[in-house]
């Protein structure tokens, strides 16, 4: 009986696909390749970029200084821009209005009202208040804003009259920056000395666990505030701020050790190390090449999770008035504004930083997932 | 294994005495103490003659006495039953634990069962499960609750607690209930004011342990074993709790340590926030305002329950993972 | 005649009438029960023959009610300030003097040296003891001057160094000697729930935790909680003389308080006070105003004079009407918050020129923007005044005064760049370098450091916006944060400049002198505690003041004031001091004060004054206001 041919059968068309199919793909580009196919991870590792970039050009992007007070705007609700006008006309340039305060004399609450009259167009690439990029350029041009004495609040004024949209934006230079040398201080002793401590055991082990013991039997927010009130008050912020981070990770590190050691304990038994053992490895090898990879996945994962963490105890610390002060900026700062009855219910405009802080700890989850998703190529 | 235990044990010694000192240390570092806390607050108050009590009430306090000696007056006394006194009340620091105790494990309890429960069983589903509908939003929920801080989830939850049925739910019981033997209306009463501080911290908290114990499922499942058991028909079930499961729990294991601390010490600010009645708040109270004895004691107690903790999770380890071995 | 007799039978009618009305005495309901059951002696027993009788606000009341309040912590001093406030005398309801509280009548001799007190006769203590000297004895004599009990003579008891000396005439009366004239004595013994309202205490309670009465007491502990105002609610069993008394204390939780039955004060119609049964006291920690103001819109809350947040003012404004209750707005009766003590005794010498240059101060007040302070830190309630005493204090109420009072609490306080950086041009402060900040008349930096306690949110924000408009006109500021125990060392050492206190209240010679003229070592003494010292010490220690400078005046008038013997002549010696402040300052500068302070009132309480002055706990609000007549609509 005839069959058809089959041609993928046959050689030529097996030599083709040789040629085209196979590659030779190194360990790190399949990781890319897998983390791109997780969109959400991919979407997030953008976002997060995005974030960072709009932290170091804050003052780009912010149009007032977050720190001037505006006595007469206190409390005001979000004042945005508007194409339509008050009598129905169409602007294609977005405009603001400008701004009338005065006192409701019953309940001494500030009222704002707009004044029709006065229209202050947007306008790219203003001069405004003087700032600095990463304290090297200085300059004034500001991505957009409104000519004096326009107003422009887009998330409105906190209790000070500060505009909170130019605050989100220079507190993310804090918190972002707070998370992330944080986390790498964490990383780096965290995980060396776990692994290490996991292999090698005995008395090192003993030791090793002892002070994590120490460090970590103390409870985690009256330690920070512990350590923080030793932080004296009168130091310049930027020095309160590096003694804050150290102060974030010295409480971190020890977690990151404990479970990378658990996880070593398990690992030390297995086949390839005691493989790697009888190869006559030394135990700093071992270590490198062969734990830490496979430890890797889990570190990456405990990593992007402990930026979050950062993030949310540099919060807290600055609820509890240590952390960073004043006339610093951090979003935690920002969410403590928020820490009221009356914001909840009369000036939820206040909140704002905390969507800002929600997105950016989800996208480093997200982002913590793909990678680990991603790390280990071999797997479904 | 019983020398091991013991050796853990006598462990313990040495280590709670140097937190204890530690802790001391710490408190002892900022300047001032207690009784120039108090003067200041009464002065500020208007009250003339405060400043002038400020040697005498050191005097009375002890605190005059050098670090060292306070110190090992305490430990001494610490062994005999005795923690010292709050400074600020004069009740025995002992009576003031013990009267919170219930309370703070109650709620702790509950927040615990609840975080670890919820966040264990939707994490295995959601492993089991990935990239299904019920897993994505799961995942999300999940990360939201790891985003929020749980003291605005607090104060979010008192205030609309407060609109959706006009009772303000602070503390832990209404008025009514303050100090009266137990019964069903206090019962009732406790639940109502419960669900506010437990639902905050349990959306955190179970995020947390559901995105890890996801995470590491999912590892375990991506593993050679798993494709092994797979291939020699091994019902999927068997596989997921027999196997999987139980060596995706080491690493949550290893946190299990920081949570019998966490009974007395966890979700400080939501506490203080909502004004429960538990030692979380106490403490804090005590630190802020060096309260020495009440502090140090609250401090050295979390210490021990860290190192019980600890002690605990590695037995749990050892039994769950037959490749450990104690050297 | 017969229209005589008649005139004279109505009269003797109308007399006797009074006389049987009063002495009908009525009492709570609840007390009326426990009398009838037999567990409560009547009436006219429990009360003095002839009781104090209290005006009612508004009018008379009704008895009954709960009273839910909250306090801030365990040491519950709102509770103390309502329930405890009974010394010898007490503040009149404005605070405008005193009136007879405990004591019903005093003498001094001709030269203020001695003092004959009587107590009201018949006063019982909560548990129905008689209240007699022996109690006020036991505190002087077994306490004060007992070496084992760590208590101080209170202030006024001890005059040129010397302690005062009692002796007992009968029960109720007591002659005290002073070593030298002290005639505003049981003036600064009554305030607020210190002073005699402390050391009056219950001795033969206290007599059982006394070493000396017990010989099972081994330590002091016991007496002392007892004593200290900052725990003595704890205990329930404790006798007082308040209107209330605690019966039950949960720590953290609640406090419960309930009629005291031998209240020894009457309304005008012979109704034993007070009016209100119970009160239940809520404990708060951490956020309390949160919680207040939480409580307050959902109209828990009865009456609430404490912990509310001015910037919380809006919302319970708003939502005074689902919430049932009203708002009145008291004072805080602060002559600033924050103010500016400027230190004149310094390490730095070139610096204290300057701040004895009085040029320089008014230049540092005119350029200090007191409206935007108002605005930002206190929803422009306050008012922007210079540091003064306040305007209720006696020495004022004169023509002479008022015009001085105007004077002083408006000098230098319009906001006025420009006339500062001219002050500062004539004095040789100019920037000489350039860099926008000025320096000294010798060339070498000028750098201003103020400093201040820790958490205090409205002094920081405050100094923040102080520091600006300083820098505005080149003038480099710091701000500085330190503890209690620092800043005592730094102030000694003359190493603070400024420091910004929060408010407080002044009262001429009644609350804390030194704060208008440096006559005593301690923290808050103006221009610094070295100068205090000095004269405090009569010379002994510390440092003087420059001679002929306004300090000196200030303590030299100061002297005149103290020894003054009538009320005018003190009053003329205090306005003559406050002149040298106006002329020769500002030595201390204010910025805003007079803040409002505002008090929840549910609608159905009733009988509360419209004049309260809270933030200092020496003028005893709301104990001052009479809130033994306060009451409750019972349906």
């Amino acid at each position: 009986m005839a069959t058809l041919p089959n041609v993928s059968n046959q050689p030529t068309a097996q030599a083709a696909r040789k040629k085209e199919d196979v590659q030779l793909v190194s360990v790190r580009r399949l990781m890319w390749l897998r983390f791109k196919r997780n969109r959400l991870a991919l979407y997030s590792g953008v976002f997060l970029v995005l974030m960072y970039l709009a932290a170091i050009f804050a003052g780009f992007i912010a149009p007032n200084d977050p720190t001037k007070v505006n006595g007469q705007f206190v409390s005001v609700a979000p004042q945005g821009l508007h194409f339509f006008d008050t009598e129905g006309d169409f602007h294609l340039i977005p405009f603001a209005y400008g701004l009338e305060s005065s006192v409701d004399p019953a309940t001494f609450r500030r009222m704002v009202e707009i004044v029709p009259e006065e229209k202050y167009p947007l306008q790219f690439f203003i001069r405004g208040p003087q700032y600095t990029i990463l304290g090297l350029i200085k300059t004034d041009i500001h991505l957009f804003g409104v000519e004096e004495p326009g107003q422009l609040f887009l998330f409105g004024t906190d209790s000070q009259g500060r505009d909170i949209f130019s605050r989100v934006w220079y507190g993310a230079q804090v918190s972002l920056s707070v998370g992330l040398f944080g986390v790498f201080l964490t990383l780096l002793f965290g995980s060396i000395i776990g692994i290490a401590s996991g292999y090698i055991g005995g008395i090192f082990d003993d030791i090793v666990q002892r002070v994590i013991e120490l460090l970590m039997s103390f409870p985690q927010l009256p330690l920070w505030l512990a350590l923080a009130a030793l932080v004296p008050d009168n130091w310049p912020s930027d020095r309160i701020y590096f003694a804050i981070t150290i102060v974030l990770a010295i409480l971190s590190w020890g977690a990151l050790a404990r479970q990378t050691r658990s996880m070593v304990y398990a690992l030390r038994e297995a086949d390839f190390v005691t493989a790697a053992r009888y190869s006559n490895c030394s135990s700093w090898r071992i270590i490198i090449r062969h734990l830490l990879p496979n430890t890797m996945s889990h570190i990456i994962v405990i990593a992007t999770t402990s930026i979050p963490g950062m993030i949310l105890g540099e919060t807290a610390l600055s609820f509890l008035g240590l952390g960073i002060r004043s006339p610093l900026i951090s979003w935690g700062l920002l969410l403590t504004d928020a820490q009221h009855v009356r914001v909840l219910i009369q000036q939820p405009w206040i909140l704002t930083p905390a969507i800002f802080v929600i997105a950016t700890i989800i996208a480093f989850n997200f982002l913590g997932d793909g990678l680990r998703d991603a790390a280990d190529p071999f797997a479904k | 294994m019983t020398r091991y235990i013991v050796r853990r044990l006598l462990q313990f010694i040495p280590s709670l005495i140097m937190i204890a000192f530690v802790g001391f240390v710490i408190m002892e570092l900022p300047p001032g103490d207690y009784v120039s806390n108090y003067v200041r607050g009464q002065s500020l108050s208007g009250n003339r003659d405060a400043a002038t009590q400020e040697a005498v009430m050191r005097e009375q306090f002890g605190l005059d006495k050098p670090f060292l000696l306070r110190f090992a007056d305490w430990t001494f006394n610490l062994i005999r039953g005795d923690f010292g006194i709050s400074l600020s009340t004069g009740t025995s620091v002992r009576d003031i634990i013990l009267s919170k105790l219930g309370a703070t494990v109650a709620v702790s309890l509950t927040v615990f069962v609840l975080s670890w429960g919820l966040g264990i069983a939707l994490g295995v589903y959601s492993a089991t499960h990935q990239y299904s509908k019920a897993d994505n939003i799961l995942t999300t929920i999940s990360f939201l609750g790891l985003g929020l801080p749980d003291f605005l989830i607090a104060l979010a939850f008192l205030v609309l607690a407060w609109r959706l049925n006009g009772e303000v739910l602070t503390g832990l019981q209404s008025a009514e209930y303050i100090g009266k033997p137990v019964s069903v209306g206090l019962i009732l009463d406790f639940l109502k004011h419960l669900w506010i501080p437990v639902s905050a911290v349990v959306i955190t908290g179970m995020a947390w342990v559901m995105r890890v114990m996801r995470g590491n499922l999912l590892n375990e499942l991506g593993k050679n074993y798993v494709t092994a058991l797979r291939a020699k028909g091994v019902p999927e079930q068997t596989i997921i709790w027999k196997h999987a499961f139980r060596n995706a729990l080491h690493p949550l294991i290893g946190a299990l340590s920081q949570t019998l601390a966490f009974l007395i010490n966890g979700f400080v600010i939501t506490s203080i926030v909502l004004d429960l009645p538990t030692i979380q708040v106490t403490y804090m109270t005590a630190t802020q305002g060096q309260d020495l004895y009440l502090a140090g004691t609250i401090l050295t107690l979390i210490g021990f329950l860290v190192l019980l903790g600890t002690l605990v999770s590695d037995f749990l380890l050892a039994w769950l993972d037959p490749r450990i071995r104690f050297s | 005649m017969f229209k005589r007799l008649l005139f004279v039978v109505v009269l003797m009618l109308a007399l006797s009438s009074t006389v049987l009305a009063q002495s009908a005495f009525n009492e709570a309901p609840s007390l009326a029960e426990q009398v009838a059951a037999g567990t409560l002696p009547p009436v006219a027993e429990r009360l003095p023959a002839e009781p104090l009788v209290i005006e009612p606000v508004e009018q008379v009341g009704t008895y009954g009610g709960t009273w839910r309040m909250i306090d801030q912590n365990n040491e519950l001093g709102f509770t103390l300030m309502t329930a405890g406030v009974e010394g010898f005398l007490k503040w009149n309801r404005d605070a405008s003097g005193f009136r007879p509280n405990v004591l019903e009548a005093y003498e001094w001799n001709d030269d203020a040296t001695q003092l004959t007190a009587h107590m009201r006769q018949g006063i019982r203590w909560s548990d129905g003891e008689p209240l007699t000297v022996d109690d006020y004895l036991f505190w002087w004599n077994d306490m004060v001057l007992d070496e084992n009990i760590p208590v101080d003579p209170a202030s006024g008891t001890v005059v040129n160094g010397e302690q005062m000396t009692l002796e007992k005439t009968d029960d109720y009366t007591l002659v005290f000697t002073f070593a030298g004239p002290n005639p505003l004595f049981l003036e600064n013994h009554s305030r607020g729930p210190w002073n005699s309202a402390q050391s009056i205490v219950p001795a033969h309670y206290m007599e059982q935790f006394h070493p000396k009465y017990n010989t099972a007491v081994t330590d002091t502990t016991e007496l002392m909680n007892r004593y200290n105002t900052s725990t003595r609610l704890h205990y329930p069993d404790m006798p007082t003389l308040g209107p209330w008394m605690v019966t039950s204390y949960v720590e953290d939780q609640l406090a419960t308080l309930t009629r005291n039955p031998y209240y020894w004060k009457v309304d005008t119609e012979g109704n034993q006070l007070p009016y209100i049964d119970n009160i239940q006291v809520e404990i708060a920690s951490g956020s309390v105003s949160e919680q207040v103001t939480l409580r307050a819109i959902a109209g828990e809350l009865d009456m609430q004079v404490r912990d509310i947040a001015l910037q919380d003012v809006p919302l319970i404004l708003e939502s005074a009407e689902a919430g049932n209750y009203h708002v009145i707005m008291w004072d805080r009766g602060d002559f600033a918050w924050p103010w500016l003590m400027l230190f004149y005794d310094l390490a730095d010498d070139g610096l204290e020129d300057l701040m004895y240059t009085q040029a320089f101060r008014q230049a540092l007040s005119v350029s200090i923007d007191r409206n935007r302070i108002n605005d930002v830190t206190a929803l422009g309630l306050a008012t922007p005044r210079q540091f003064s005493m306040l305007p209720w204090a006696e020495e004022f109420q004169s023509p002479e005064g008022e015009a001085l009072y105007e004077e002083w609490a408006n000098s230098y306080i319009d906001y006025n760049a420009e006339e500062a950086g001219s002050l500062l041009d004539s004095i040789g402060v100019v920037d000489t370098d350039g860099d926008g900040f000025r320096e000294r008349p010798d060339g070498t930096p000028l750098e201003l450091t103020v400093t201040m306690f820790p958490d205090d949110t409205k002094v920081s924000q405050s100094l923040e916006l102080i520091q600006q408009d300083w820098q505005a006109v080149g003038i480099k500021t710091v701000i500085n944060i330190m503890t209690w125990e620092e800043y005592t060392t730094a102030n000694e050492a003359g190493e603070v400049q400024i420091f910004a206190w929060p408010s407080a209240a002044g009262w001429g010679l009644l609350s804390a002198p030194s704060v208008w003229a440096p006559v005593e070592g301690v923290q808050w003494a103006m221009a610094g505690m070295n100068i205090g010292q000095y004269y405090q010490t009569a010379g002994a220690e510390g440092v003087p003041a420059r001679e002929g400078s306004m300090l000196a005046q200030l303590q030299e008038v100061y002297t005149r004031a103290v020894a003054a013997t009538t009320a005018e002549e003190r009053n003329a010696a205090l306005l003559e001091a406050y002149r040298i402040h106006v002329e020769q300052g500002p030595i201390t500068i204010g910025t805003i004060g007079q803040h409002p302070s505002p008090v929840i009132v549910g609608n159905n309480f009733h009988n509360v004054p419209e004049v309260g002055l809270v933030a200092s706990w020496d003028l005893g609000y709301p104990g001052t206001a009479d809130p033994e007549q306060f009451y409750m609509d019972q349906e």
